[in-house]
């Protein structure tokens, strides 16, 4: 054996170590190890950038009810999962977390948008024998109870709620000559307004709908969602025949409102519209005085106070104005409104099932539930709190209104092909926002063949 | 096992200069023959490699063909589906739209955006003013060491109403990234990589010989001739090396296209690693989402093939 | 005697002698065409980050160009503890990242570029192709080995990140070994030095510009990547920077001078990386060669 030779194999021997070592030494940084000091460990996951107002804010809220919880029961530690990121990177990183047993947590902060497919993978538990320990299950109105019912089976409790209705610029109103409060009864009704305020004053935006792919399936609920939830056909997913509605009256409706704005002027500039963060831009496009209606959703107004500063404006109480969105002939129930919101579910490989219903019951607690819904940017779901001081007063006059919009809001599908429903209908929206010449049907034929190409044309169906 | 057993017999020789003090001994250099020395030189590498890369990419490949789901009844129990996800992909049309963006994306901003746009900056360095050229070069590299998100969002203000690229050419109302989106975001990548392929195409250009040069000067060759005869074709390696590593970065990019518009608006920048994120992390589809994925590594493996081809053909 | 050496993206070791200073006379067609490209181009490439720089010091900042409103308050509210930990898990990221990287790829290239091996063309078009391959596929089998183990921490991650840069890190560097000289080492070994040795004393300081272009390389992919420590790493203690920034996309707000300013201070430390090692290796950076003219 030549001397080159032996020290080749020992050169090989350490650097195969060095590898190894690299590896093993990753070791220690594992997170999610069982405490050491005998206590049991909750896993506790939530949203820590996307879901409240601030990611302060988020901190201190879980922070108080973790204390809570830790200080009724002293042998057990809250573990927390924040995951950072926009909405679709909380639901992929609450997936992958529910797919591995070691990480799986116990109980978990959920968009209700997708809780079907929750469900359906077996990730989460029912939680139908706890409720009746639920002082504020009764004080949530059934549509909103339904959020989380599946297949008979309730999968977690409602956290917070968003409602949305129409924003209008009261000074502009004035201006106008048009009536303050206003109270539309039509679609008619809201497209008059529009056409007057752009007589009156042609430089401001006369009314602000969003649409397009850029904003996702989560901005349907705040923009276009609301429309087709007042026209004619609001069903989106007929549940008789199993299939996916890709054309109806109600959707020509809605695209035919969208085109009446684009094509008379009354819309925003496209830059605004077809941001990606169009519905979180517009609180601070409102304060900027030059919107007159906006159709939006309930948590302009907490953004708008000291606590958030999102951006601040004090005077917005003395400046806009907030209405039902109404249906468009004025059918029964009158208003139309998207509901959307948080629920918190617990794991359904959880070995504390107890605690982690102890848990929830803490984060569910009134004082707990306001804060959450003043610092989160919604309506709570128990009636009860939505008419307790502390909720109204935290930025009024809104708070009450969009409380009272909590009982009739409809709620989209949380199956899985929603999101390519929602992906169609945006691509049906933002055709006509950027070419305001282009038909109804065609735009309608947008979507239609992006969701047949997607889901089947077995899956689809049309309302004539 | 000591320290010294890894000194050498002799002092190591000074580069260039030979001490043949010694007769020839050990192995011979000629002959191509296969040294077990080589191995552990290649383990940290390949074994890395092995371990983090190339087992996943092989259960990629597999997840390619079965109904893995992130989300609903096939996530925690999949099956292998056959040929099911693979004619979905022949059938889908927005995945052939999709390879026609990518080719469009690739080919505009790897190589005619960055690799022109840096040989022409390379070129144009060689006669300039030494000012121009530090400021230039320095901001052209500042453009490629900026992480995507920032490129990302730089550009969309940059392309968007009231940005500085519509009101520098004077259309502050118009949106650029809505009107052309993959000609912006196309403009947004080349201008990320231009950098790199500045730096390379500078270093070439150095290593040409001046003496070539100045002998074609006396012969009465102007500018344009002595760039197209000369120049150009001592560059070729190098103009081969450059389109290929643009284009593998240029597939590989997906932050900066997904950041300024997320594939939209409706599919019109849906370039193939934003679709194979769409499917498989919006739509939840891992399995669907996997297959485009494993289309990407074919794709980028035939351009490979290309690459070595081409530049085995040396002149 | 000139060394003549084929060189595919390499500086050649030293100057051929033979090189001359051409000194263009003073004002020409051709100085001018250059410099109008040059300034043309410079404003192109500025004009983006024009707005970066606006945006950071104005107080009522937005997506649209506008004069500031000047104010010092966006940086310090980006620089707040959380976000400076961030920076710093960024850096230790991307240097873990860049040395998994290129120690091994420095290594495995010098094979590739002198050895022989079998199936050599094969696999190293294989590892070319792993080059291409996005990160949307790799993302879940590595998380679901990684889970498995207790490995959704920093270190692991950032090996990860270190690895999916190895494929062209390994290939720039041979490149730039094959152009450095075989005479070289013919010498080396006749004076019975070990591999290691050569390596280490002959080759590596050589191909150094190479090296260090890759090393930069594997620096830049770590720095900016986002969804692999999302992914990978749990403790939001341990998040680097781009997850950070995420921070200011609030559920219903964008802090766009904030954004701004945390950019800068993100660019900064790869910007200082950058220009360090291009003093270090004064033979194909465009910077030093100004200075030489």
């Amino acid at each position: 054996m030549s001397r080159k030779y032996t020290r080749g194999r020992r050169l090989g021997v350490l650097a195969a170590i060095a590898s190894a070592v690299s590896l093993i030494a990753a070791c220690t940084g594992g997170a999610g190890s069982t405490s050491s000091n005998g206590k049991i460990v909750l896993r506790v996951a939530y949203g820590s950038q996307f879901v409240f107002l601030t990611p302060q804010l988020a901190i201190r809220w879980w922070g108080t009810v973790a204390k809570e919880f830790e200080k009724a029961h002293p042998n057990v530690t809250v573990q927390f999962t924040p995951i950072p990121g926009s909405y679709l990177d909380i639901v992929n990183k609450m997936s992958l977390l529910f797919r591995t047993p070691s990480t799986a947590p116990d109980v978990a902060e959920l968009p209700v948008g997708q809780l079907g497919e929750w469900a359906s993978s077996g990730f989460l538990l029912p939680v139908n024998k706890y409720l009746s320990s639920a002082s504020y299950w009764s004080q949530i109105p059934k549509s909103v109870q339904d959020e989380t019912l599946i297949g008979g089976k309730y999968y977690g409790v409602n956290h917070g709620e968003n409602t949305n209705g129409l924003w209008y610029n009261m000074p502009m109103f004035r201006k106008a000559g048009l009536p303050v409060p206003w109270q539309p009864r039509t679609w008619a009704d809201v497209l008059a307004a529009a056409a007057k305020i752009h007589a009156t004053q042609p430089s401001v935006t006369a009314l602000w709908l969003a649409g397009g792919s850029a904003g996702g399936t989560i901005a349907i609920q705040y923009n276009g969602g609301n429309l087709l939830a007042g026209s004619t056909n609001p069903t989106i997913y007929d549940s008789k025949t199993g299939k996916w509605v890709v054309d109806s009256p109600g959707l020509r409706e809605t695209l035919q409102f969208y085109k009446t704005l684009a094509q008379k002027g009354y819309q925003a500039p496209l830059s605004e519209l077809l941001n990606p963060n169009s519905v979180d831009n517009l609180p601070g496009l409102l304060a900027k005085d030059n919107t007159a209606i906006a159709v939006g959703a309930n948590f302009y107004a907490e953004s708008w106070v000291k606590s958030t500063c999102g951006p601040c404006w004090l005077a917005a109480p003395r400046i806009m104005g907030a209405t039902k969105l109404p249906t468009i002939n004025g059918q029964p129930p009158g208003y139309a409104s998207s509901l959307g919101g948080w629920e918190l579910s617990i794991g359904a490989q959880t070995a504390h099932a107890q605690l982690a219903w102890d848990f929830i019951q803490v984060a569910q607690q009134q004082t707990n539930m306001i804060d959450a819904s003043n610092w989160g940017g919604w309506v709570p779901p128990s009636s009860v709190a939505a008419s307790a001081p502390a909720f109204i007063n935290y930025a009024p006059p809104y708070q009450a209104f969009f409380a009272k919009l909590l009982p009739a809001s409809q709620e989209e599908p949380n199956t899985a092909p929603f999101t390519v429903w929602g992906t169609g209908f945006n691509n049906a929206t933002g055709a006509i926002i950027q070419n305001p010449g282009i038909s109804v049907s065609a735009a309608v034929n947008v979507m239609k063949s992006y969701i047949t190409n997607q889901l089947g044309a077995s899956k689809v169906e049309t309302i004539p | 096992m000591s320290v010294s057993e890894f000194m050498p017999a002799a002092p190591v020789p000074v580069p260039g200069v030979a001490a043949m003090s010694q007769p020839p001994a050990g192995r011979r250099l000629d002959k191509k023959r296969f040294s077990w020395s080589s191995i552990p030189l290649l383990l940290p590498a390949l074994g890395l490699l092995a371990a983090l890369f190339v087992g996943p990419v092989i259960y990629s490949f597999y997840l390619g063909f079965t109904n893995d789901a992130l989300l609903g009844p096939t996530s925690k129990h999949f099956n292998f589906t056959g040929t099911a996800n693979l004619n979905r992909l022949f059938s889908d049309a927005v995945f052939h739209q999709s390879l026609y963006l990518t080719a469009f994306f690739v080919l505009g901003s790897a190589v005619v955006g960055a690799t022109l746009v840096g040989l022409i900056l390379a070129v144009a360095m060689q006669n300039a003013l030494g000012v121009a050229r530090v400021v230039v070069g320095g901001l052209v590299v500042v453009c490629f060491v900026l992480p995507p998100v920032v490129v990302a969002l730089t550009w969309y203000a940059a392309a968007t109403g009231h940005g500085t690229y519509t009101s520098l050419f004077g259309m502050p109302n118009a949106d650029f990234l809505q009107s052309g989106p993959l000609l912006i975001v196309s403009a947004a990548n080349a201008w990320n990589l231009t950098g790199l392929a500045m730096i390379l195409f500078a270093a070439a250009l150095r290593n040409i010989s001046g003496e070539i040069l100045e002998s074609a000067t006396m012969e009465n060759a102007n500018g344009v001739q002595r760039f197209f005869r000369i120049t150009l074709p001592l560059l070729r390696p190098t103009l081969v090396t450059t389109i290929l590593l643009m284009t593998l970065l240029a597939l590989a990019n997906f932050t900066v296209v997904y950041v300024m518009t997320a594939g939209g608006p409706g599919t019109s920048t849906m370039i193939l690693p934003v679709y194979s994120y769409q499917q498989a992390f919006q739509y939840d589809n891992l399995g669907y989402g996997a297959l485009i994925g494993d289309a990407m590594v074919i794709l980028a493996t035939i351009l490979s093939f290309i690459y070595v081809r081409l530049s085995r053909e040396r002149t | 005697m000139a060394v003549e050496v084929e060189t595919l993206a390499a500086p050649a070791p030293e100057i051929p002698p033979d090189a001359v200073r051409v000194r263009p006379p003073r004002v020409t067609s051709g100085r001018v065409v250059s410099n109008v490209t040059l300034l043309v181009l410079g404003v192109l490439f500025i004009a983006p980050l024009v707005w970066l720089i606006l945006d950071s010091v104005d107080s009522q900042a937005s997506p649209t160009l506008q004069w500031p409103h000047f104010t010092f308050r966006n940086f310090t509210d980006a620089a707040n503890s959380a976000n400076l930990l961030a920076l710093r898990n960024s850096v230790i990221i991307s240097l873990i990242a860049a040395l998994i990287a290129t120690v091994p790829a420095t290594l495995a290239g010098y094979v590739f570029s002198r050895r022989h091996i079998p199936f050599k063309g094969p696999l190293l078009l294989g590892i070319l192709m792993l080059a291409g391959v996005p990160m949307s596929i790799l993302i879940v089998p590595i998380y679901q080995l990684f889970a498995g183990r207790n490995f959704l921490a920093l270190v692991p991650a950032s090996i990860f990140l270190g690895v999916t840069s190895l494929p062209f890190e390994l290939w720039i560097i041979k490149n730039f070994m094959d152009a450095v000289p075989i005479e070289l080492e013919e010498s080396a070994r006749l004076e019975q030095a070990s591999t290691l040795q050569i390596l280490w004393r002959l080759v590596v300081p050589v191909a150094l510009p190479g090296i260090g272009a890759a090393a930069i390389f594997g620096f830049i992919n770590a720095w900016g990547n986002f969804l692999v420590p999302l992914v990978l790493i749990s403790n939001s203690a341990q998040q680097p920077a781009p997850v950070a920034m995420y921070g200011f996309f609030g559920g219903n707000v964008i802090r766009w001078g904030e954004i701004a300013s945390y950019s800068i201070m993100y660019s900064i430390p790869v910007l200082i990386l950058y220009l360090a090692l291009s003093r270090l290796f004064r033979g194909g950076f465009v910077l030093s060669g100004a200075i030489r003219g």
